[in-house]
């Protein structure tokens, strides 16, 4: 039996040994900020604490690009190829203060850790934030305890950034068809691929009640783009890494591009574990990693960057310091919010073969709301998506169901909740609370000892009320979709939802922010931020495409704090 | 290597014989699992096999034991046996589809090496975790790093080993004997036991033949389901068109040709009026 050899732990120019940034990270929001650093001249340093899953990626012939990436639904779902195993790298979670330490410890939010980051097992679904999304601190005004903010970039601040993401990494969609989006200054790269026969069908049902579905913007090549090939709709699509690089997640795009200038050297399996500081807490020195070896090390560099995630950004801070690097708001680790998802459920008569294809090919943004109108309350985007694979389909007849036996056979056989179902979900605005946040356990430990990430979170009205409102209305446009049975499924008691904000909230103001407008923490004068623990609040968009832009943003203006737009490296 | 054949055009029987024959093939040598480690002895391979028909029963296609659900857990417990650990498979592909030829938008006849029968070596995090998910806190150094606070962890091994001796101390004459319903009775009160035998007998029902079990594909044809389907995919840019070709017994837009192989039967449909009815709103 051939063995297979370790991917590369270090890629990139391993010659490199002095840097201008380092940066914590290589997803979405790190990548994006890498790409413009290095194609500035600046020398990059990315520590990413999970696996390379590629081969040459840091090759300029493509041909040469490799991955371990597979439609394998066992290795991936199951068997943890990227995700924390909840044994080593548990984190825990608690209603409300008043709960105790803790009431759950297991998987809270988690996700995908290895080069390219979380992206990697999206869908990436890429529509905008509406230009609503960067104020709703100024349109919602008070509300009880929640503690909205405005953005501190406008929709038309970002507006060139989310264009040349959209071209930089390729994104698909339907100039126009949208009529909630907000305005672009440039087409979309690609037109749409191949629709899902099922995405039809609930477009059908949701026009029929007056909505505009539209098809969903998504980075995922509907044509040959920049060497890649258009995709295939293989049926692996969410919660997978792609085989032939047709989705455009950081790791083909963005870092790819960075890697090859020859200005950044990542080193994965390297766990970030302390920030240094100088003794009055005000410049960074240094970042101690566990390397793959086991052992600490310090890396240095003249800036730095927290791009890991909401979660573990804010968790290195506390790591770093008892009272929170950077935190004299007193604003690290709060206003986390997620995407509070709304399912509904529905199976046809007929199979409709939903698990083949790109997961999601369709949606409406007619839920997104409009602030303050209680006839039309602020929901999120509705994405018209796809069941599980086969392990996880015979998993929910046992598990949900409890069929085992000859109906769990006569169920794999007839599929109901494969070949016959889908799941729309809406992503709904989650109302930012200062009470909702990170912070680090008590006594649960990681395999190295060190204190995990406790989460205390509990819904606010907001998100219910919009649960309430709209619930029953995507149950109606299944029902006009032509199913047999359509229901929304209960919600999540501790949200798994991958959609993760805040900790980090950019603000002008240093008293009520943790970082400001470039993304550089108010209090140190060398470390920012980037990607979505920025996000002042979570809209009700797939946030891809966002926190790409905003790690775009803050790239350009670590480069050219007078004109970032002038530091875009050529799209 | 399968018989190669352009795939796009054949028929979904025809298909479905292509990739079980593929993946017959593909499986790694006869009798690996059985002439490498072991951990599970005869008793148990045999324990664990009637568990297997048990959570998928054999009728007119295989059960859980023929589809090599035993090899498939046997593989698995000894993981840490080979180098690097049996733990993932390798990618992108296996041998099972086609590569799809430059221009046209059909399969060509170029099919890529198998590498879902290499596998990856681990990282840190991960020997770390699958250690302790197979050995326990008992079985690797230190144990586990929440031992103290959440209580030491059974590692699956144990708790197959342990389920079926336990089992065999409730039955003496055999669980062979047992009607299924009896059998759910005993397995009630062994329910890590169950949980972790109806976890691993579905995986090895439904997971890649790589992996020792869903011998021959004979798992994917139960559920009607294609398995992996790159580098092929269902849908082939053509870039003469500009536009794509989708495989006509496999579309991605449209409804499946033919009559559905197996609908839901009055079961299911009483089943799912329940479920539904029981839902809010």
């Amino acid at each position: 039996m051939a063995t297979t050899t370790t991917n590369p732990k270090i890629i990139g120019n391993q010659s490199l040994t002095q840097f201008d940034v380092l940066i914590v990270g290589s997803g979405a929001g790190a990548s994006a900020t890498a790409n413009v650093l290095t194609a500035a001249g600046k020398k990059v340093l990315m520590l990413e604490a999970g696996v390379n899953g590629y081969r040459n990626l840091d090759n300029s012939d493509w041909s040469k690009v490799s991955t371990n990436f597979s439609n394998d639904e066992l290795k991936l779902l199951f068997r943890n190829y990227i995700m924390p195993h909840q044994e080593i790298e548990p984190r825990t979670y608690r209603q409300n203060e008043s709960a105790g330490d803790r009431t759950y410890t297991g998987e809270v939010n988690s996700m995908p850790k290895t080069v390219g980051g979380a992206a990697v097992h999206a869908d990436v679904k890429t529509p905008r934030f509406a230009p609503n999304d960067f104020k709703l601190g100024t349109l919602l005004g008070p509300i009880a305890d929640a503690n909205f903010a405005d953005w501190p970039w406008t929709y038309d601040d970002l507006e060139p950034f989310y264009s040349y993401v959209e071209k930089a990494i390729g994104v698909q969609g339907l100039d126009g068809s949208d009529p909630f989006a907000g305005p672009r200054s440039s087409t979309y790269p690609m037109p749409p691929g191949v629709p899902m026969y099922a995405g039809q069908l609930i477009s059908d049902g949701a026009k029929k009640l007056g909505y505009h579905p539209f098809p969903y913007p998504t980075a995922v090549t509907s044509r040959p783009y920049k060497g890649r090939p258009a995709c295939n709709d293989c049926g692996f699509c969410g919660q997978y890494g792609c085989p032939i690089h047709a989705k455009c997640t950081p790791a083909v795009t963005l870092l790819r591009d960075a890697l090859l200038t020859g200005n950044l050297q990542l080193q994965s399996e390297t766990r970030a574990v302390k920030i240094l500081t100088n003794a009055s807490g005000t410049s960074v020195t240094g970042i101690q990693v566990i390397g793959p070896d086991g052992k600490l090390q310090t890396f240095t560099a003249d800036r730095y960057v927290l791009g890991m995630s909401p979660i573990e950004d804010a968790r290195l801070c506390f790591l770093s310091s008892t009272a929170g690097i950077g935190n004299s708001s007193g604003m690290v680790g709060r206003n986390l919010t997620f995407h509070f998802q709304t399912l509904a459920a529905g199976i046809w008569n007929q199979r409709v073969h939903g698990h083949r294809g790109r997961t999601v090919t369709h949606g409406i943004s007619d839920f997104r709301g409009t602030p303050g109108d209680p006839n039309h309350p602020m929901g999120g985007v509705v994405e018209f998506g796809a069941p599980d694979n086969v392990i996880g389909e015979a998993l929910d007849y046992f598990n949900q169901i409890g069929l085992i036996g000859d109906r769990l056979k006569a169920s794999m056989r007839q599929s109901p909740l494969r070949d016959h179902l889908m799941v729309i979900t809406m992503h709904a605005e989650d109302a930012p609370q200062v009470t909702n946040r990170v912070d680090l356990d008590p006594a649960v430990r990681d395999l190295d000892g060190l204190p995990v990430p406790r989460i205390t979170y509990s819904n606010h009205k907001f998100e219910l009320d919009a649960r309430a409102f709209y619930g029953p209305k995507m149950v109606e446009i299944l029902q006009m979709a032509g199913t047999q049975w359509a229901f929304v499924a209960p919600a999540d008691p501790i949200s798994i939802s991958r959609h993760v904000f805040g900790t980090l909230r950019a603000g002008t103001d240093s008293t009520t922010s943790v970082c400001d407008a470039t993304g550089k923490f108010h209090d140190l004068d060398n470390l920012y931020g980037t990607g979505s623990s920025l996000f002042p609040t979570s809209s009700g968009y797939n946030p891809y495409l966002t926190i790409t832009t905003v790690g775009t943003h803050v790239g350009a203006t670590m480069v050219s704090p007078d004109s970032p737009l002038s530091a875009l490296p050529a799209a | 290597m399968p018989t190669k054949l352009p795939v796009i055009g054949v028929s979904r029987r025809e298909f479905l014989e292509l990739t079980a024959l593929g993946a017959g093939v593909a499986v790694l040598p006869a009798g690996c699992a059985s002439s490498g480690p072991t951990f599970l002895t005869g008793t148990e391979r045999s324990t664990l096999a009637v568990l297997a028909d048990h959570v998928l029963p054999q009728d007119k296609q295989p059960g859980g034991a023929a589809l090599g659900v035993v090899d498939y857990i046997e593989r698995l417990m000894t993981a840490f046996e080979f180098t690097p650990p049996r733990i993932f498979a390798d990618g992108p592909f296996s041998n099972r589809n086609p590569y799809p030829a430059a221009s046209g938008g059909v399969a060509s006849t170029q099919y890529p090496a198998d590498a879902f029968v290499n596998f990856l070596p681990l990282d840190r995090v991960q020997e770390a975790a699958w250690r302790l998910k197979l050995y326990g806190s008992v079985g690797v150094p230190g144990g586990g790093p929440n031992d103290a606070v959440l209580g030491p962890q059974k590692g699956m091994r144990d708790i197959l080993r342990d389920g079926v001796a336990a089992l065999h101390a409730a039955v003496p004459q055999g669980i062979g004997k047992l009607s299924s319903n009896d059998l759910e009775l005993q397995l009630l009160h062994l329910a890590d036991f169950r949980a972790l035998m109806v976890q691993l007998t579905i995986e090895g029902c439904f997971c890649a033949p790589e992996y020792g079990g869903n011998k021959g594909g004979e798992g994917w044809q139960i559920a009607h389901f294609q398995g992996d389907t790159q580098p092929l995919g269902n849908t082939i840019y053509d870039p003469v068109l500009s536009d794509y070709r989708e495989n006509p017994n496999f579309p991605v837009s449209t409804i499946d040709p033919g009559p559905d192989p197996e609908p839901l039967d009055d079961q299911t449909i009483a089943l799912f009026t329940s479920i539904a009815s029981s839902q809010a709103p």
